[in-house]
Parts: structure tokens; C-alpha cells; sequence
């Protein structure tokens, strides 16, 4: 008679890939040969195979798992809150930024003294040192070249020059080493822009100054960074005219295609929300994945968004415009759907931050919650620490 | 036309008479058939149970070449469910059998259904000790031990 521990490695990695991430836990604590056998075999490869959405988010200066069961969205008895923990692990230290890329998270320490690296899959963190400082004008993404050796992008953004972008630097995560580049071009990406990473590259929404007939007009589009030449590549367009009032938000449906979020206040009030059909460095075509227009939205700033392609969704996050408490704000987690489906759930509140002046507290001084595209985990290890060298090269 | 039969043979010995567009969803049959054709094929690690129940599983997922239709008029859905329903009726020991041979004889399909009735039963389990109930394994671990890899694995929730 056959037992589970009698089976070939190859058949139990087969059946992990199948198991669900809820049950990582147990099956790690199983037996000494099933925890091993998790770390190499990811279980529950596929996102898609998912009843609901798993992931992470940064709300107020912490990283947060997020459980969110899009099931009950069309019947409301149904319908279950988000569930929304602090990750321990990092709970020693305050994180004003967060970046995912194909199950491991780059995150930005608030004092920027240094990042973050982790694997929530194998519980592996990884502390990077700056070449010199970190600055708080600067942007953080994280990515792969062709052999797949990771490597994190810093961009050198000066918000005293409306966050053009200055220069980078790249560090190799396997060399452990930083190497300079001075490839300064007329491109601006705004403060609150996070990169996205699809297939190891990474694509910002940035502006492009262009003079035409002796005024600047900055027009908005998608540029990407190529990790294997570690140059950023040619401006891609976006679906929509640039207008000042545009407010843009980029994201991505399963770490595959780009989506980005289009609201114009002046325009008429709809959100809409355009997914890429095609997406490689030199190349975008788009489709329109949801156009929601509805007085509602006159209450949503939105701060970050995910994209649930199989229940036809958008969840919105970000501090409700609406209702202020004295302390900070209340968070929301806004859901979009088609046939003017809209509803709104509180994800907590967050706290100001500093002082209080006689016209009360910034909005700047409260932590904007951002939350990531769907997890999918990964058994890429997390090289240990090295002493960081210092490699300058001039482009 | 009559249908060219071939004759497997379990580990007891006993022998079964096979339509070979119902064995051939067998790679490893498949191969054997053409190399060793009019032999009878000895399946010495397959008991006769096992044997009988992947043989029930062939027949039903046969599709046929020559236009009858009649075998294969089974829609997927159906097939499916079909399928949900061939599992659920095994226990657990012979589910690992019918895995292994599965895997031994190269059947993808039912590969396919028996890892994800393994797995469907793992999920299934609240805890650890859940788990090795139901698979039967030791636990070599310390209470230290399982409280140090709940404590690490506490995340994705």
C-alpha cells in the first residue's frame, strides 16, 4: 500500500503546486520532509486558482497582509470584510514604501536609512544598504534581467525640480554592489507614482516635457526600464489624451498586464480603467476593462487599485475625502464594478503624523494606504548579507 | 470492424482483455503495444484492484477515431463531474495507488485528477495534526519545532 511519504518527490510537488496558500502553514508542520519540500515547490502556483484576493498593502507606515473574498460581491448576505493583518516580521520597523515583483516585496524604510527585501513564501528578509543616502525624492523598484538575477532600480528624483528624473543606480542583489548611471532626460514622475513590475521589467506613469510652439506641455505615458540592459526604454503611450487634470494610477491584472486607472474631475465625472492588450518595452496596445461613472466617485481619491479580472472588479484604496475624524482619516476599500456596482468598506483609520498647525494637520502628513496586485508567492532565495561595494560607472 | 483487444496483467497474475484504443491513453502502453505487439503486457507492480479501476477510468475517457461517436459522446461537463465522482469513491490508500500508477503508466489525465483530489484533501485539513491523520505520517517534529514554523508561516494569512 502507498502513503504519501512513499511517493516521488516530483508527485508531492505536483500535488503542492495544487494546495492553497491557506494551508502553508499546516503543511509545513506536517512533517520535516513536506517543509522542505514547500520551500523548493510553491504551493498554489496559480493566483487564478484562487477564490480570493491575497496580498499586501502599507497602511499607516506598515506592511499588511490583505485577505479579500470578491465572492460575495454580487450577493450581498454574502459578502465578508476584508481581512487585514500587520506582518509581523516587519512590525520593528516603519515602511513608507512598498514594491512587489513576482512574489518578493521591496520595501522603503520611512527614515531611509535602508530597504527592505522580503520573501514572504520562505520568511527570508534581506537588508540593503544605500551606495551614500537614500533621499525621499528617490523611487524604488525591483526587478530581473534576462539570467533572472534580481536587481533593485533607485531612481534620483529632486522634488524641488518637480520630481524629474536626475539619474539612477542599480544594485545587483547577487553581486551586492551598486553601480551609478547619469542618464538625465526630460522625464518627471510624480511623488505619490509607484513603478509596476511586469516579467521583470518595470513601467512608471511619468511625464514627458515636450515644447510645442515655445510653451512646455508635459505629456503623460508609460515608461519602462529594461533590467537586462538597465536603461530605461522608449516612451510608450497611453490610451487617453494628456490633460492637467488627469489623474493617473497605474497597477497590473496577475503581474501579465499593465492596467491603469484614469480619472478626470473636469471632464465629466467617470473613472475609467484601461488594461494592455500587448505590453513589452517597445510595444503597448490597450482595452478598456471598465468605465464607471456615477456620482459616487465624487467621494474617492484614489490612492492605489487592484484589479480582479474574473469578477469584472476594481478596488480602490485610499483615506476617505468625506469622512474626517479628529485623530486622521478613515481608510476605505472602494469596490467597481460594471452596471454602476459601488461599494465601500473600511479598511480602519489612520492617524496623522507631526504636529498640528492653527489650519490643522496636511493631508501630507498622513500615511497614504497603498495596496499591491495580487500575491503570487515565490521560492527565489534572498542572498545573504554581504558588505556592500561601490561600483561607479558613467553612462 | 472488430476492435484489436490487448491483454495486461496484474501483479496477482490475473488478466485483463483491453480494447488497445483504451490502453493506449497509456503512454507507456502506447510504446509497449508497438514494440511488443500480440504480447501479453506484465504490469508487475499493479495490484489487480488498481489495475481494474484505471482500466474503468480509460474506458470512459476513450475518444474514438472511426466516427461512431458512441464511447465518446460524453461532453466534458459530464466527464467531468465524472470524474469528481470516480475520486470521491476511493479511499485514501488506493487514491495513492491509483496516483503512483497513474504516473507509472503516464495516463496525464488521471495524473491530473488524482493529484488535485490529493490536494482538495490536504485544504480540506484544519491543521497539521489533521493532515498526518489522514495521510498517516509521523510527526518528527518538536512542539518547538511546529510552534517556530507557525510562528514563520503566519503569513500569506
Amino acid at each position: 500500500m502507498t502513503t504519501m511519504s512513499d511517493l516521488p518527490q516530483d508527485l508531492t510537488k505536483e500535488i503542492f503546486s495544487r494546495v492553497p496558500l491557506t494551508s502553508l502553514s499546516a503543511v509545513r508542520s506536517t512533517c520535516k520532509s513536506w517543509n522542505s519540500i514547500s520551500k523548493s515547490q510553491v504551493l498554489c502556483e496559480s493566483a487564478a486558482r484562487r477564490k480570493q484576493f491575497l496580498g499586501f498593502m502599507m497602511k499607516d507606515f506598515s506592511v499588511c497582509s490583505m485577505k479579500f473574498d470578491l465572492q460575495g460581491i454580487q450577493n450581498e448576505a454574502d459578502f465578508v470584510d476584508p481581512s487585514i493583518k500587520q506582518v509581523s516580521v516587519l512590525d520593528q520597523v516603519e515602511i513608507s514604501q512598498i514594491f512587489q515583483c513576482e512574489g518578493l516585496l521591496l520595501c522603503v524604510t520611512r527614515d531611509k536609512s535602508r530597504l527592505l527585501m522580503w520573501n514572504p513564501y520562505l520568511g527570508q528578509t534581506r537588508c540593503i544598504q544605500p551606495r551614500n543616502t537614500f533621499l525621499s525624492g528617490d523611487q524604488y523598484a525591483l526587478g530581473y534581467d534576462k539570467n533572472r538575477k534580481h536587481k533593485i532600480l533607485r531612481i534620483l528624483g529632486d522634488c524641488k525640480s518637480g520630481y524629474m528624473v536626475l539619474g539612477y543606480e542599480i544594485f545587483d542583489l547577487s553581486a551586492n554592489t551598486w553601480k551609478v548611471s547619469n542618464d538625465n532626460r526630460d522625464w518627471q514622475i510624480d511623488h505619490y507614482q509607484r513603478g509596476v513590475s511586469l516579467k521583470g521589467h518595470t513601467y512608471f506613469l511619468a511625464k514627458e516635457k515636450i515644447r510645442i510652439g515655445g510653451t512646455n506641455n508635459n505629456i503623460d505615458c508609460i515608461l519602462s526600464f529594461d533590467f537586462t540592459t538597465e536603461r530605461f526604454r522608449k516612451l510608450l503611450p497611453l490610451p487617453f489624451k494628456s490633460h492637467y487634470s488627469n489623474k493617473l494610477l497605474l497597477s497590473c491584472v496577475r503581474e501579465e498586464q499593465l492596467a491603469v486607472l484614469h480619472y478626470n474631475w473636469v471632464m465629466g465625472q467617470a473613472l475609467e480603467i484601461w488594461v494592455t492588450k500587448k505590453i513589452d518595452p517597445g510595444e503597448v496596445s490597450w482595452s478598456k476593462f471598465l468605465r464607471f461613472t456615477s456620482s459616487c466617485i465624487g467621494h474617492i481619491i484614489p490612492g492605489s487599485f487592484f484589479v480582479d479580472e474574473e469578477k469584472k472588479v476594481v478596488v480602490v484604496v485610499d483615506q476617505d475625502y468625506n469622512r474626517r475624524i479628529v485623530t486622521g482619516r478613515n481608510q476605505s476599500a472602494h469596490i467597481l464594478g460594471p452596471d454602476r456596482y459601488f461599494k465601500s468598506v473600511n479598511i480602519g483609520e489612520t492617524r496623522y503624523i507631526g504636529k498640528r498647525s492653527k489650519h490643522g494637520y496636511m493631508i501630507s502628513e498622513l500615511c497614504r494606504p497603498r495596496v499591491c496586485s495580487s500575491y503570487v508567492p515565490s521560492s527565489v532565495q534572498l542572498q545573504t548579507n554581504q558588505p556592500v561595494k561601490s561600483e561607479e560607472s558613467e553612462n | 470492424m472488430s476492435k484489436k483487444m490487448i491483454v495486461l496483467k496484474s501483479s496477482e497474475g490475473v488478466s485483463f482483455v483491453v480494447e488497445e484504443a483504451v490502453a493506449r491513453q497509456s503512454k507507456i502502453i502506447s510504446f509497449l503495444v508497438e514494440e511488443f505487439p500480440d504480447r501479453e503486457l506484465p504490469l508487475t507492480n499493479m495490484t489487480s484492484e488498481i489495475l481494474r479501476k484505471t482500466i474503468e477510468y480509460c474506458k470512459k475517457h476513450v475518444v474514438e477515431d472511426d466516427g461512431g461517436g458512441d464511447s465518446s459522446s460524453s461532453s466534458s461537463g459530464d466527464l467531468k463531474e465524472w470524474d469528481v465522482k470516480f475520486v470521491a469513491e476511493i479511499d485514501q490508500p488506493r487514491l495513492m495507488d491509483l496516483l503512483m500508477a497513474a504516473n507509472y503508466l503516464d495516463i496525464p489525465s488521471l495524473l491530473d485528477v488524482t493529484c488535485q483530489k490529493v490536494a482538495d484533501t490536504i485544504a480540506a485539513c484544519n491543521d497539521e495534526k489533521e493532515i498526518r491523520a489522514t495521510f498517516n505520517i509521523e510527526n518528527d517534529f518538536t512542539e518547538e519545532e511546529v510552534e517556530a514554523i507557525r510562528m514563520e508561516n503566519q503569513y500569506p494569512i
